[in-house]
């Protein structure tokens, strides 16, 4: 019993941990490199198995002495890793031509990856080393595993980044001091290091390049902090701060006086210092204010309303029915309460209701139309908390998201869409925004896309307009003396309507804000008017329409886009590159390389000049293939699996928080049960070989994958306008169903393996947690590319190759 | 570094190409990263800012078109090395720093340098410096989400203004505003740029 309340302390901080981390380095360093640090820190579990293989006989000997300093090892490298880390000078501003950056960002990554290493070490070590019991003790590993995982997205709410390893750190003393007979320290000592989590308020050292540590040197004070899984919430006050994006030229006045709301340090927005709508009229100086000049006094929705800017535009026009819509609680919070008078009362204002939800599951609850529907300059969120899978998926930029906004649509009603610009170069944003917008418009059936749309730019920002039923002239006239009043360019609009009154806007002849070439024109002509398949096939980057498979709107950059900045711009690319892109392959090169190392290193070094004493078999390549090709099946389709349902059921949950609560909870639960079911008879009796409870595992997993494969997007469609409660539930049962046989191979394999070839246990443990590594970053490059579905389908392959491999007697 | 790295480009303005061989960069960089200062990067400088990478510095100063005698205003002082090398061109130089430490010590190192006529005040760039204007040429070197109204005003009509803009994030889009003589404002790209976010250009 101790030894598995043990791996369940283990287990459950590490997951913890590994969670801890990713929220903590997403403030500190920002979300890509975060996830490059933790995945290279995550290869410990792959390592663990290189380090068993070779010296795990010494370890085994004296097991219980080691598993007691490997467990205390492990806890004390969580706060000492957490704090060394921060003092290395690592400058990734300086990575770009600096060597040595790499050379500490390598060092940084080595210290995290020093308690993962210990932690996986101590699970595996029992594994192997217990092999008749290693149904019971994988149950407590994903069990512990799962709780740890629900229990720091928990401690999200309450403790801020930098003290959620300290929470880790108290479940890992709690397992070293159970299995050591510790009762009160154990006890003591947990809770001390939960409230001191919880209550102290360390704060992380941030980037010098973050928003937050300019405007602190700049005199700016922090007024407020507030934290949740979604992000660190800073609010700060100062006279030099001044956001309003893509405001006009023409506008000559000063700003209102404002306070930022920073997110993780960065993606700055501001609150508002207005009492009076009448204030607000800077707002209609940027491109998004257009549809309010197109309808009079419009019933309109705002998705994102961050600060408010956006509701107090619409307040300016008189707009009597409002519904801002806020995914953060944190920041509806902060503007219905704390900031609630420097925000002028916002939210209290005449017709104005404030909604704390996810666009896309708002309106799958509600059937009201809306003569305007905002989409302003919402940047994408990324489910950072739930540590893996999280590179700016965005389910508001989806072909299905843009269905669902025009089917709430009143008869006269306009869809508005605001993106940031950028250099021509690498400008693709805008042009995906319009071909994905085109694609919906085209599966709508009846819309007449290239006289429904039109689409404005400043020097700054772009906003297009999808109009209930086609553009009148009036509307069109009223967009040009818009253009002209506020210094717009004229993008796209009816063509019928181009005629001498407006030529001095066309953007081939005069426009505000010069670019090299008509870019987005041309553009737009080609998608809503010309050889749509052409331009988007013969485009350097990827302006094909988003959908929900493939939520990745600003992911836009693949080696043919690489390839051609390089040759426009020679050594200069870097500048216009995707790092997100760049991050994501860098990833997955090092975790092959370095797993590749970690898997042939025992078998280069050990194993084989290991005598196998107690079944004098002699271990070679070509027989530990099979043994490789399993291990390596399993841990890569478990992970393909957890990535594919995280996102699916964000988008169902409306959550990608709730999401990765449910599915991670769900797969360690329920696949620990089905370990522990596995590895017994139904009868009571004999337990079942380990080959047959591995066949039946894998062929069950096989069936129920497929069947979600085929039904599940029809399942959560049919459902999505339900109650919370039913959603999660049906949630649970998508994500456990699967998991239930999904957690049957992996411990059967172990068994049957520590039966016939005990010297490869801990190699096979090595390799599937390197594989899970691999698998959790190469789902990522598959869903980028080629969207989940076929990353199911891959994950499902690799349990049928697993079935394959396996022998049919031991 | 001005041959490798300016002329090889797309930097040809003769008076910028000599204005750049005369400064010293490497009196702007901090001691410890003087051996470097002559690379084809930016360099770090404290309190998260930057002292651009060369080309950029001969690129935007180029792209003012600067005539002797013109009155610049500079936005963002940082070391001082750009106002340094617009002090070449001509003796009108007025520079504007927020952090408070970056200003004072850029100052007196221009003073030290013998860069006498180069005026430095710590304040918030955003107000300009309406005493001094108007002015034929602004550069500003911190990255905003708009164009400050008091620097257009402060344009003389026929007047030229860099500025860094674009969304948050290390990488914006540099562009040139123009005011012609019936005061008429236009906009026009010029290049990717990489800078510090909410405060300085660096790339």
């Amino acid at each position: 019993m101790r030894l598995s309340a043990l791996i369940a302390g283990v287990s459950a901080a590490i997951l913890a941990y590994e969670v801890a981390l990713m929220r903590a380095l997403s403030v500190a360093l920002g979300h890509h490199f975060a996830y490059l640090v933790v995945s290279t820190a995550l290869l410990g579990f792959g390592a663990s198995g290189t380090l068993l293989a070779l010296w795990g006989e010494r370890l085994r000997r004296r097991f219980e002495r080691s598993m007691t300093a490997l467990a205390l090892a492990f806890a004390l490298a969580i706060p000492a890793s957490f704090l060394l880390a921060q003092c290395v000078p690592f400058d990734i501003f300086q990575l770009a031509w600096d060597w040595r950056q790499f050379a500490n960002l390598s060092l940084y990554s080595l210290i995290h990856f020093v308690p993962f290493l210990l932690g996986a070490t101590c699970i595996g070590l029992a594994l192997t080393h217990e092999a008749r019991r290693v149904h019971g003790l994988y149950f407590w590993n994903l069990l512990g595993s799962g709780l740890g995982s629900a229990g720091i997205v928990g401690m999200m709410f309450v403790a801020f980044p930098a003290a959620l390893p300290a929470g880790a750190f108290a479940v890992a003393t709690l397992g070293w001091a159970v299995y050591v007979r510790q009762w009160g320290l154990a006890v003591t000592g947990s809770l001390m290091c939960a409230c001191l989590a919880v209550v102290a308020r360390p704060e992380m050292k941030v980037s010098p390049y973050k928003a937050l540590s300019s405007l602190r040197d700049m005199g700016a004070n922090v007024v407020e902090t507030r934290t949740s899984p979604l992000g660190t919430v800073h609010v700060l006050d100062g006279s030099m701060i001044r956001l309003v994006p893509g405001l006009s030229l023409a506008w000559q006045e000063d700003q209102p006086r404002q306070r930022a709301i920073l997110v993780d340090g960065d993606s700055a927005s501001a609150i508002y210092r207005l009492d009076d709508p009448r204030q607000a009229e800077i707002f209609d100086y940027t491109t998004s204010a257009l549809p309010y000049h197109l309808l009079d006094k419009p019933k309109t929705l705002i998705i994102g309303a961050g600060g408010g800017g956006d509701v107090w535009l619409a307040r300016y026009h008189g707009c009597p029915d409002i519904t801002a819509l806020e995914l953060d609680p944190a920041i509806a919070d902060l503007m219905t309460g704390t900031q609630a008078v420097f925000a002028g009362h916002l939210y209290r204002q005449p017709g104005v209701k404030l909604v704390v939800s996810e666009a896309r599951g708002f309106l799958a609850r509600t059937r009201e139309k809306f003569d305007l529907i905002q989409l302003p300059l919402v940047e994408s969120f990324g489910a950072a908390g739930a540590g893996v899978a999280s590179l700016n998926e965005s389910y508001l930029y989806t072909v299905e998201a843009f269905r669902t906004y025009l089917d709430h649509l009143s008869p006269n009603g306009i869809l508005c869409v605001t993106r940031w610009l950028r250099n021509p170069v690498a400008d693709c944003d805008f042009i995906r925004i319009l071909s994905t917008l085109s694609e919906a418009m085209k599966l709508c059936g009846e819309l007449e896309i290239r006289d429904q749309l039109i689409a404005i730019r400043g020097m700054f920002t772009a906003s297009v307009l999808v109009g209930m039923p086609r553009f009148s002239r009036p509307r069109v006239t009223a967009t040009a003396a818009f253009c002209r009043a506020r210094q717009f360019d004229v993008v796209w609009w009816p063509p019928e309507y181009w005629d001498a009154r407006h030529v001095e806007l066309h953007p081939n002849i005069g426009p505000f804000n010069r670019l090299p070439a008509p870019y987005h024109s041309e553009a737009a002509g080609a998608l809503l008017a010309g050889d749509r398949d052409g331009f988007i096939g013969s485009h350097p980057f990827d302006v094909s329409a988003t959908t929900d498979d493939r939520p990745y709107h600003s992911l836009t950059q693949g080696w043919r886009a690489v390839r051609h900045l390089r040759e426009k711009l020679g050594g200069q690319w870097v500048r216009y590159a995707d790092w997100g892109c760049i991050v994501l392959w860098v990833t997955l090169a090092q975790a092959i390389a370095l797993s590749a190392v970690l898997i042939l290193l025992p078998l280069a070094l050990g194993i084989r000049r290991q005598p196998d004493s107690s079944h004098a078999s002699r271990v070679t390549h070509h027989v530990s293939l099979p043994v490789l090709i399993y291990f390596a099946c399993l841990g890569m389709a478990y992970m393909f699996i957890e990535i594919v349902l995280m996102q699916k059921l964000s988008l169902f949950l409306a959550s990608p928080i709730y999401a990765a609560a449910i599915v991670l909870s769900a797969f360690m639960v329920f696949s620990g049960l089905g370990s522990l079911v596995a590895g017994k008879s139904a009868t009571g009796g004999t337990p079942v070989p380990p080959e047959i409870a591995a066949r039946r595992g894998l062929v069950r997993t096989l069936e129920v994958g497929l069947v979600l494969w085929f039904g599940m997007d029809w399942l959560l469609g049919s459902i999505a306008g339900q109650a919370f409660a039913v959603r999660a539930l049906v949630a649970t049962a998508c994500a456990g169903s699967l998991a239930f046989f999904m957690g049957m191979p992996f411990p059967s394999g172990l068994r049957l393996l520590g039966a016939t070839r005990p010297a490869l246990t801990p190699w096979a443990w090595g390799v599937n947690g390197a594989a899970s590594v691999v698998g959790a970053v190469l789902a990522m490059v598959l869903a980028v590319s080629w969207g989940f579905r076929l990353v199911l389908l891959v994950a499902l392959a690799f349990y049928a190759l697993a079935w394959r491999v396996l022998p049919r007697k031991a | 570094m001005v041959r490798l790295q300016l002329e090889r480009r797309d930097v040809s303005s003769a008076a910028v190409l000599e204005a750049m061989r005369r400064v010293p960069r490497h009196e702007f960089v901090p001691e410890p990263l003087r051996h470097r200062a002559y690379d084809d990067n930016p360099l770090p400088i404290g309190h998260g800012q930057t002292i651009s990478q060369p080309y950029i510095v001969g690129y935007m100063t180029q792209a003012l078109a600067l005539k002797a005698g013109d009155k610049v205003l500079e936005i963002g002082t940082g070391s001082g090395y750009q106002a340094a090398v617009l002090a070449e061109l001509t003796p009108h130089v007025y520079s504007i720093e927020i952090i408070k430490a970056l200003g004072e010590e850029a100052a007196a190192r221009l003073k030290r340098l013998g860069y006498k006529t180069v005026e430095v005040k710590v304040a918030d760039g955003y107000f300009g410096w309406p005493e001094k204007g108007p002015f034929d040429a602004i550069l500003v070197t911190c990255a905003a989400g708009s164009v400050p109204p008091p620097l257009l005003k402060q344009l003389k009509p026929g007047g030229r203004m860099c500025i860094p803009v674009g969304p948050p994030g290390l990488f914006q889009d540099l562009v040139r505003v123009t005011k012609d003589a019936q005061g008429k404002v236009r906009t026009e790209s010029l290049m990717g740029v990489a800078f510090v976010p909410l405060t300085r250009e660096v790339r």
